[in-house]
């Protein structure tokens, strides 16, 4: 080869090895922007005393002490937030399965259906809140007045602490339909030549629901346990909306207190630990559940040990 | 242990007739083979015998019991899928195990009926691994396993061998067959694989679009097809066919002639055919046209390719009607490509087919007429004696 085309060569080399990253630049270039940056920038935030306006000062680690030590609304809106997702969770998952497993029945209209369970799902969360307002109002919400027909008083639903987180669940699971979705799509991919078989063997119906589909849709379910969790802890629109935290800060979310840190007390160092406190919670149960999935979840790719390939 | 009677079953899909009254009479520890092109219905047959399909008409009975009504799990039969359809997140003794254990069955029943299906399949070591972990052929034997693990009346195999590869299938075929004579049970077998369904067969029936086109034993459908449909279908390389014109002249005898032909040929036939005239065809299978010389030869033609396969040659010869013939010579003849060659249809060999394409039966050898004879008497009772 003369050194004309070697260098030819070299430089094609180079190309080729270059054009993917080029390809793959721009989400590169959003993610040290508009993701690792910030993230890196609110951990530094996190160690000062950083108003909006005036002097930052570093103050070490005071920021997570007085959080966790002097500071009851922290523990408060983070057991709000817990008792709201020990609902929501649940409730997502169970009733997203169920909604999948019936529109997944070969009937008509079930692309309808399908249509009219997503399309909460779509509508903005301002317009969602607005609507539920009105299905909650004590006076004139449709909901009180449908318990009444039924001869039941209804309470205040947003204004009665012991309804208002309730009442909040319910609205979020309006949403659910983007479970369902997921939960659909992994129904109808479970052959179903396995429940032909099961039908054959005489397996009755609850038993192909519990011993077929759930363990063959386990990593969808997992997927959405894992991003349940996460839309619980990041409740904010809703209850700040419908609620504004009241009654007696009963759906005060723990966004909801990050949120009045940073943008209502202007402490933004502040508000930054926070994120980071509520990061690490995320983080330690998403990685629980994830150490837990190897009981129960089944993945049609996975090789446990000990497989031979001879015939 | 029982027999199947299939009347006048119709299956629809919408407005599309895909069975269109089927009888079949299947006895007691048969093996029976639904052999067909695809879309002819043989899956969906067996579908509705299953269960698994609802039927518009017509009635399936399993030892004299009517079934068409019962839903699949109390129909008392079992079926191997043909993409095995085992359960992926359980390990094979739960595949096997699954479906007794949700009926009630005690544990040490279940225990005994899994330990002796997987001696019987020899999948004992396997029983504690998951399908993943598995060949083909042994994620086929879990599929026949928990098949015979229920102990079924009736066995229904959907094309069970044909994600295997080549040699497998060969090794399953017989061990299909051993644990058919093993068992004695009576089993249904779906395939379009005319060997499977020559090798494991004790009868084939043979579906075109919805209908039986031959309910017989194999060589019964290779020696004696009684329509153009059975007769092309089964054999490979295929039957060739020439338009003639026949006559009847004599009591059981046909002659036949084309143009250019020269000569006539005079089949035997069974029985008497009267008043036969007008146009008909004649079928020949390629390994029965003789090459031979000018002044013996029916027809003449010219060579367009010869395909060597060691012990034959497959000979493709094109008529001077413009039509190609496959002949089969023997390995080493030597004809070329652009030679001229000159056929022989023998007699005995020739199919004659009227124009509604029925088969006039046409008489048998005494070697062939006894070789058929014996496998009709061979049949599922009669085999299972031998075995006990």
């Amino acid at each position: 080869m003369s050194g004309v085309q070697d260098r030819q060569y070299q430089r094609q080399k180079f190309v080729d090895k270059l054009t993917p990253y080029l390809f793959i630049s721009p989400w590169i270039l959003g993610f040290f922007f508009f993701t690792l940056g910030p993230l890196v920038f609110s951990f530094v935030m996190s160690f000062y005393d950083w108003p909006v306006v005036g002097e930052r000062e570093f103050i070490g680690t005071q920021n997570y002490e007085v959080m966790l030590t002097q500071d009851p609304l922290f523990w408060d809106s983070l057991w709000v937030t817990i008792k709201f997702g020990l609902f929501f969770v649940p409730f997502n998952i169970i009733l997203g399965l169920l909604l999948a497993v019936l529109l997944n029945q070969r009937v008509i209209g079930s692309g309808i259906f399908r249509t009219i369970f997503y399309l909460p799902s779509v509508i903005s969360g301002v317009a969602l809140v607005t609507i539920w307002a009105w299905i909650y109002s004590h006076e004139y919400g449709i909901l009180n007045f449908l318990l009444g027909l039924a001869g039941i008083d209804g309470p205040n639903w947003l204004g009665d602490p012991n309804w208002a987180l309730l009442a909040i669940v319910i609205a979020s699971l309006w949403g659910l339909g983007g479970t369902m979705l997921i939960l659909l799509t992994g129904l109808q991919s479970i052959p179903k030549e396995l429940y032909e078989a099961a039908k054959m063997s005489g397996v009755p119906a609850w038993a192909r629901l519990i011993f077929i589909t759930i363990p063959m849709l386990s990593p969808m379910i997992l997927f959405t346990f894992i991003t349940s969790i996460i839309a619980a802890f990041q409740q904010l629109t809703i209850a700040l909306l419908l609620t504004g935290g009241g009654p007696l800060e009963s759906t005060y979310f723990f966004a909801m207190y990050i949120y009045d840190n940073a943008f209502k007390h202007f402490e933004m160092g502040y508000a930054a630990a926070n994120s980071w406190v509520m990061f690490l919670i995320i983080l330690a149960l998403s990685m629980m559940v994830m150490k837990s999935s190897s009981a129960w979840v089944y993945y049609e790719g996975e090789m446990k040990k000990g497989g031979n390939k001879d015939a | 242990m029982a027999g199947v009677k299939i009347d006048g079953l119709e299956k629809k899909f919408g407005s599309l007739r895909v069975l269109k009254g089927i009888d079949l009479d299947i006895r007691d520890g048969e093996f029976v083979s639904f052999l067909g092109p695809s879309g002819c219905g043989k899956t969906t047959l067996l579908r509705s015998i299953a269960g698994l399909e609802e039927i518009d008409e017509g009635q399936v009975v399993l030892g004299g019991q009517p079934i068409s009504k019962l839903p699949p799990a109390k129909r008392d039969i079992a079926m191997v899928f043909q993409n095995y359809a085992l359960y992926p997140h359980m390990n094979v003794y739960k595949n096997l195990s699954f479906g007794l254990s949700l009926n009630g069955v005690p544990k040490a029943q279940i225990d005994e009926r899994v330990q002796n299906a997987a001696r019987i399949l020899q999948i004992t070591e396997l029983l504690k691994r998951r399908p993943k972990q598995l060949s083909g052929g042994q994620r086929q034997r879990v599929a026949i396993g928990r098949a015979i693990v229920r102990d079924p009346k009736l066995f229904l195999l959907d094309e069970p061998l044909s994600n295997l590869d080549a040699g497998l299938r060969v090794t399953m075929r017989v061990e299909l067959a051993n644990l058919h004579k093993r068992l004695g049970v009576t089993m249904i077998y779906v395939t379009h694989d005319q060997v499977e369904a020559m090798t494991l067969s004790d009868r084939v029936v043979v579906l075109d679009q919805g209908k039986v086109a031959q309910f017989g034993t194999p060589l019964e459908l290779f020696y004696a097809p009684r329509n153009l449909f059975v007769a092309s279908f089964i054999g490979s390389p295929k039957m060739n066919f020439l338009d003639v014109s026949a006559k009847s002249s004599g009591e059981k005898e046909l002659t036949v002639s084309a143009a250019g032909m020269s000569g006539e040929i005079k089949v035997a036939l069974e029985g008497a055919a009267k008043d036969v005239v007008g146009p008909h065809t004649l079928g020949i299978r390629p390994d029965n046209i003789e090459l031979v010389a000018q002044d013996e030869a029916h027809m003449n033609g010219q060579v367009l390719l010869v395909e060597r396969l060691g012990t034959e040659s497959q000979v493709h010869i094109k008529l001077e009607n413009g039509q190609t013939f496959v002949a089969i010579a023997r390995g080493t003849h030597p004809a070329a490509t652009g030679d001229g060659v000159y056929l022989k249809f023998p007699a005995q060999h020739c199919h004659i087919f009227n124009g509604e394409g029925q088969a006039y039966p046409r008489e048998l050898d005494a070697e062939t007429r006894s070789l058929i004879d014996r496998q009709k008497s061979l049949h599922g009772a009669a085999q299972r004696g031998e075995e006990k």
